[in-house]
């Protein structure tokens, strides 16, 4: 078309490439955008919701009869239900959730409330029912996992978390929740319980009975800090807590342990000189209290909110001696 | 590499990428369809349609945020939308291609010289502009600050740009009392609803044309024999307008070259006004050249570099800087050295666009189709906003129709008004079923959420959406004079088989009609009665519908012959003797709707065997968008 | 500009010109972006949607009062408290309509604390009617079935006994709203019906833990004005408090802390996540009330980001001693 045009210039040919990486740039963004879409916007309602009682809709108990024809929730509406602790559940990795109320039979107004939660895994059940255990609980034997409070029975069984809650500590009522726990564990069949190996790391000296806890999601305000099982061991009026994670190698373990400090120092945290008795370990002096940092071999590991200084090194001395048992 | 060639491949590009998105809109998840494609992108970009729903609802939806980055672009590079991306444009300027081969360079000067009637697109631009602000006033009242600094800022920069008239004491009092007009209308009748905002801008803004053009006529048209954005053929009420609207303005390409872009679009306006504060512009590097007017000769967007340019007219297709065989346009920060031209717009004129503008909304309104003579037939998709809501926020793309798999969204034609043209509307008859009982797909895709994305559990009314109960488009109305057992005595019960809702929504009542003179038993067999007189049409009787009564006994007819009824188990005492009368009847079942539970999908009127003016028809009322339009009390 | 100057100078001053305008207008343009941005789509409610907007329920020469009661029973401590504040007729006058927005988020016994106390509905709606109100409403919009919600958390017949109406919330009993200045609550269904009318508004929230805020009492408790899809306001919970608290402007409001819910929040479930802990806080400072409670859950207000928020909004204020607490011993 054109009768004569210049030479282009270097700068036609730098502003011509940029143009042409810009083009490319949309074309890969637009093929990244279009692989992600949520298949159920289109049209399909989500699988768990409604008024059905699902796992539970064949679930009796001698004694009781449903007061209501059951309800399930999934992901999306879970918050329907148990609102303000729906996001404890679902970053541990929920499934859905199934409750249904029953009440002793002839006595509408002693009722109770069963809340099967399924979980993407046993070890997320775990997590789910150790940080909410209620402490001075009376474990039982239900399955490996599991404890009653003056008016609720709770435990983990594989990927399942079950509560069972009545309406008031009555006598009749603390033995019906016991019924349903059992019938539960009874229909389902006891399964193997969620918490790893790790559990059983901590040095039993001082260990606070059932205070072992899973934090699965961004434990102790740290994001991305995950999967850490924490113990407590009181010491007087005080209470230290150890705490675990199982990283994938050593190497990976030194680097969370030096993420974790920076953490700390990152929120008003002073670090102290590293203690003679602890090699390889950190101190930091953080709002009054000491924390201790260390990795050994694949573990991540350490001691939290000490008031006093010898009593953390004392008790990370013990865990750094239980850990190195471990075999790789 | 020459920058026009970049140019021409960002071009292709842009336009092959648009094609693509109007191709992918179709429900599904196969790699060529939906998925994820961000098909409405095009339609973000274009920062008309993000600023005027903001003036028109006081927020950015979504997608439309991408406009603001459009903005951004120009402020700094200046029109590249215009000259680069838009693919109306890229059709434009490859007609005018088509049509300029044969030119000299003389004639070539000549088409691509500015005009006054360039100007009309600023014109147009205030026009739309006024008609979306039109309740602004209203709503600073209610705290919609953004929205009025939108408003304020789209107006200063039409008024600033409008500089030619000296304002005498005329203009100031014409506007004056413009404003004062508007201050009052606002505070006296704004809750009188006549005072609204529309987006009538949609009707002219390149996007929103191209998408529909190509949505609701090219792509039906290539279909037609392929089938891969539809099963089956598609139609679109009213095509035709919107097809020559778009060949129309193909082809005034041929008599000037990017026709649309100089003269009417209303978002090259905008370009061109964000492009005054542009940093970077074409000019030239020194006043003085050879004057060989090739640059003029191929600018596209007649804005004259060789002399003082029209810099707010500059698409920055660079052809100029390409062509000059002195070398002396460049691409850079400071103003052409021969002069750069301001658009040239009279005061008076824009302040006459800009009344207009804010007439417009309440001259369409005036007519009632919003208030007490709105329009039944206007059954909008499921989770559309009320009317006036959806109005200031529709920008006529055609996106819902062309993803909805049954067909039966469609372009509104005149016959709904003015203000309603070429927005979605049911059509039950047209399309291969009614709205699907558990598809959202409309309000998913819709740029501006004048359908909102609502989830299936909502358009059911299930969990939390329990107590709202299902959306209704309208209710289904059974023409008793058209349907079959109501008006013919002929059995038909497809409506009610039809119906998706659970429990159903349209529910029969039987009634027994006799079809025949009263007959005379001749001899009666148990299972069979001979009548007279015969002539009966044998077989006729026995499809199981027609019943033989006497007194105080009935009996199903499983066939007959001219003069002979066979007749399954008889109800009631044995078979009249001979000389007793009987009837033949006819068994039917008339359907009625439960107002209460249509939701007004219209599945029902689409299968309608009465095929013309079918005798169950869906219209708006008791739709759940307008609760003034309820049949329930509650 | 001045013809005087060289060329490249001229040059110069109209690219800044040029570059001081184009920077005013991407700042418009990314200010109008992040305040207009609307992800959510608007509401189906409403043709052309008039927007509700509460008025000040605060009593005038009221405010700023603050009161802590120490004691085991909740009715012997909410006369004593409000006796401590001027009495109920400082609050409510005869002829007056009075709203209670209780907790009745979710349908459990009163007896796991994760409801407002029956008790204390009983005896706040007899001393509003002994003040002379005309009418008093028990209202809340629950995470569960309202229905269930108020019979099974025992509000509901405890309000009818002594006297008031309760306020289910029904779809035409949202209105949208708007918190002038808000970032969330924007265009947001908020349970109107039950408030129209109303010239006295009084919260009675328990004390409770809460696992996504730390701490939900008085504040928090507004939530239960909100409808919609309101748990997508979780990923923002402390900016959602804040801005509630800005929203609503109660007469008086009263925290439960004769018994809280300290572990296990906000639904609990064993009463071993209970502690008696016999102490009520009543008062017209929300952010005040909010921040002696959380002493209860063994938290200083610092750990509770809303309340700083809200303090920093102007709703009330950290510093508790420049209120003149008054504290009462019952035996």
């Amino acid at each position: 078309m054109s009768p004569a045009h210049a030479q282009p210039g270097r700068g036609q040919n730098l502003v011509g490439a940029a143009v042409l990486l810009v083009l490319a740039l949309v074309a890969a963004g637009v093929y990244w955008q279009q692989l992600q879409y949520d298949p159920a916007q289109w049209g399909r309602l989500g699988a768990t919701s409604g008024q059905t009682a699902g796992p539970l809709a064949a679930f009796s108990v001698p004694g009781l009869s449903p007061l209501d024809a059951g309800q399930s929730f999934g992901p999306d509406n879970l918050s329907d239900k148990i609102d303000g602790k729906a996001e404890l559940y679902l970053a541990a990795g929920f499934e859905s959730l199934h409750t249904r109320r029953y009440a002793l039979a002839g006595q509408s107004a002693a009722w109770l409330e069963v809340f099967l939660y399924r979980m993407k895994s046993a070890e997320a059940a775990y997590s789910v029912f150790s940080s909410q255990r209620r402490s001075g609980a009376e474990a039982l034997t239900i399955t490996q996992q599991s404890y009653r409070t003056s008016n609720a029975v709770y435990l983990a069984n594989g990927p399942d978390y079950l509560e069972v809650v009545a309406s008031a500590a009555t006598p009749g009522l603390q033995k019906a929740v016991l019924d349903a726990a059992q019938a539960y564990a009874q229909a389902r069949g006891v399964k193997k319980t969620g918490a790893a190996s790790e559990a059983g790391l901590f040095p039993p000296q001082g260990l606070q009975a059932n205070s072992v806890v899973l934090l699965s999601k961004d434990a102790f305000g740290m994001a991305g800090l995950d999967r850490v099982y924490i113990a407590t061991y009181p010491q007087g009026s005080q209470e230290l807590m150890a705490f675990l994670a199982r990283r994938a190698d050593p190497s990976q373990a030194r680097t969370a342990a030096q993420g974790y400090v920076q953490f700390l120092l990152g929120n008003g945290g002073q670090e102290s000189p590293p203690p003679a008795e602890l090699p390889g370990g950190r101190l930091v002096e953080i709002m009054g209290t000491w924390d201790l940092v260390f990795s050994q071999g694949p573990f991540l590991a350490g001691v939290r909110g000490g008031e006093d200084q010898a009593a953390t090194l004392a008790l990370a001395r013990l865990l750094r001696a239980r850990l190195s048992e471990v075999k790789p | 590499m020459r920058i026009v060639t970049v140019r021409r491949i960002s071009q292709v590009f842009f336009l092959c990428l648009f094609l693509w998105f109007c191709l992918a809109a179709t429900l599904g998840e196969r790699w060529w369809q939906l998925r994820g494609w961000p098909v409405n992108w095009f339609l973000d970009l274009d920062p008309l349609s993000g600023l005027l729903t903001l003036l028109t609802t006081g927020t950015i939806f979504a997608g439309l945020l991408w406009g603001l980055a459009t903005v951004a672009l120009t402020l700094i590079l200046g029109r590249f939308f215009c000259g680069w991306l838009c693919p109306l444009g890229t059709m434009h300027q490859f007609v005018g291609w088509l049509g300029s081969r044969s030119k000299g360079v003389k004639e070539r000067v000549a088409r691509n010289a500015p005009r006054r009637a360039q100007m009309i697109k600023y014109f147009l631009l205030a026009f739309f502009l006024a008609a979306a602000a039109g309740d602004m006033l209203l709503r600073l009242g209610q705290g919609q600050w953004p929205a009025a600094l939108a408003g304020a800022l789209l107006m200063a920069l039409v008024l600033g740009a409008a500089r030619r008239g000296r304002g005498g004491r005329s203009f100031w009092l014409a506007a004056g009392a413009l404003g004062a007009l508007w201050l009052a209308y606002s505070l006296l009748l704004g809750r009188g609803g006549l005072l609204g905002a529309s987006l009538l801008a949609g009707l002219l803004d390149p996007i929103p044309l191209l998408t529909r053009s190509v949505n609701l006529v090219l792509l039906p048209l290539a279909d037609a024999p392929l089938r891969l954005a539809w099963p089956e053929a598609r139609y679109f009420q009213g095509a035709a307008l919107i097809g020559a609207v778009f060949i129309a303005a193909l082809l005034l390409n041929l008599w000037l070259p990017r026709f649309y872009c100089r003269f009417v679009c209303p978002l090259g306006a905008l370009f061109g006004l964000l492009g005054r504060f542009s940093l970077w512009r074409v000019g030239k590097t020194q006043a003085d050249c050879s004057a060989c007017v090739a640059c003029d000769a191929y600018c596209e967007g007649a804005c004259r570099p060789q002399g003082v340019i029209h810099a707010a007219e500059c698409v920055l297709c660079l052809n100029c800087l390409d062509l000059c065989p002195d070398q002396v346009i460049d691409y850079r920060t400071a103003p052409s050295a021969a002069g750069e031209q301001v658009p040239d717009l009279s005061r008076r004129r824009v302040l006459a666009a800009l009344g207009t503008g804010l007439v417009a909304p309440p001259l369409l309104r005036l007519g009632g189709l919003l208030g007490p003579d709105w329009d039944p037939r206007l059954v909008r998709p499921p989770g559309a906003l009320a009317e006036g809501r959806f109005l200031a926020r529709c920008l006529r793309c055609g996106q819902c129709m062309r993803v909805c798999p049954t067909g039966v969204l469609q372009p509104a034609g005149l016959s709904f008004g003015l203000e309603a043209l070429w927005t979605p509307v049911l059509n039950m008859t047209i399309g291969t079923s009614g709205c699907q009982l558990r598809c959202v797909a409309c309000g998913h895709v819709c740029p501006s959420a004048a359908i909102r994305p609502i989830s299936v559990q909502e358009k059911l009314g299930q969990g939390p959406f329990a107590a709202q109960g299902p959306l209704r488009l309208g209710t289904a109305f059974i023409d008793r004079g058209r349907c079959l057992p109501w008006a013919m005595d002929r059995p038909c019960i497809v409506c009610q088989e039809n119906c998706p809702v659970s429990p159903k929504a349209i529910f029969t009542r039987v009634q027994f009609n006799p079809v025949l003179p009263e007959l005379s038993v001749a001899r009666s067999l148990g299972g069979e009665i001979i009548v007279s007189p015969g002539g009966l049409k044998p077989g006729a009787l026995g499809t199981g519908d027609y019943y033989c009564r006497a007194e105080g006994w009935q009996a199903r007819i499983t066939g007959n012959t001219a003069d002979t009824l066979l007749l399954a188990p008889p109800q009631g005492w044995g078979p009249p003797g001979p000389g007793k009368k009987v009837s033949v009847l006819v068994r039917l079942q008339q359907p009625y709707v439960d107002p209460a539970r249509c939701i007004g999908c219209g599945i029902c009127q689409h299968e309608c065997p009465v095929s013309g003016l079918r005798a169950i028809r869906v219209t708006a009322e008791n739709a759940s968008r307008h609760r003034s339009h309820s049949l329930l009390l509650k | 500009m001045s013809p005087l100057l060289p060329p490249d100078e001229m040059d110069r001053r109209d690219f800044l010109r040029r570059a001081g305008l184009a920077g005013l207008g991407l700042a418009a343009a990314g200010a109008l972006g992040w305040w207009a941005y609307d992800g959510r789509g608007p509401l189906a409610s409403g043709e052309a949607g008039p927007q509700v907007k509460l008025p000040s329920y605060a009593v005038p020469g009221q405010d700023r009062k603050l009161a802590l009661v120490k004691s085991g029973h909740r009715a012997p401590a909410l006369r004593a408290g409000l006796e401590a504040l001027g009495g109920i007729k400082a609050f409510v006058r005869s002829g007056d309509q009075v709203a209670l927005k209780v907790n009745a988020a979710f349908a459990t016994p009163p007896a796991l604390g994760a409801t407002t106390h029956p008790e204390l509905v009983t005896e706040m709606v007899r001393l509003c009617l002994s003040a002379g109100a005309r009418r008093v409403v028990v209202t809340d919009n629950p995470i569960n079935d309202p229905a269930s919600c108020f019979a099974l958390s025992g509000i509901g017949p405890a309000a009818r006994t002594a006297g008031a109406q309760v306020a289910l919330p029904s779809a035409e009993a949202f209105r949208p709203t708007t918190l002038a200045g808000g970032r969330l609550i924007k265009d947001w269904p908020l349970l109107y019906g039950p408030l129209k009318g109303i010239n006295k508004l009084i919260g009675l929230a328990p004390v409770k833990d809460h696992h996504r805020s730390r701490a939900s009492v008085t504040m928090k408790n507004w939530y239960g004005l909100l409808g919609g899809r309101r748990n997508v306001f979780h990923q923002d919970i402390n900016g959602i408090i804040a801005e509630l608290a800005r929203l609503v402007t109660p007469s008086l409001v009263v925290a439960d802390g004769v018994v809280s819910l300290v572990k296990n929040g906000p639904t609990g479930g064993s009463l071993e996540d209970l502690r008696p802990t016999d102490t009520l806080i009543l008062g017209t400072d929300q952010v005040a009330v909010d921040a002696l409670a959380v002493g209860l859950l063994g938290l200083n207000p610092n750990q509770v980001p809303y309340l700083g928020l809200a303090a920093a909004a102007g709703v009330g204020t950290l510093d508790l001693p420049s209120l003149k607490p008054v504290r009462v011993e019952l035996g």
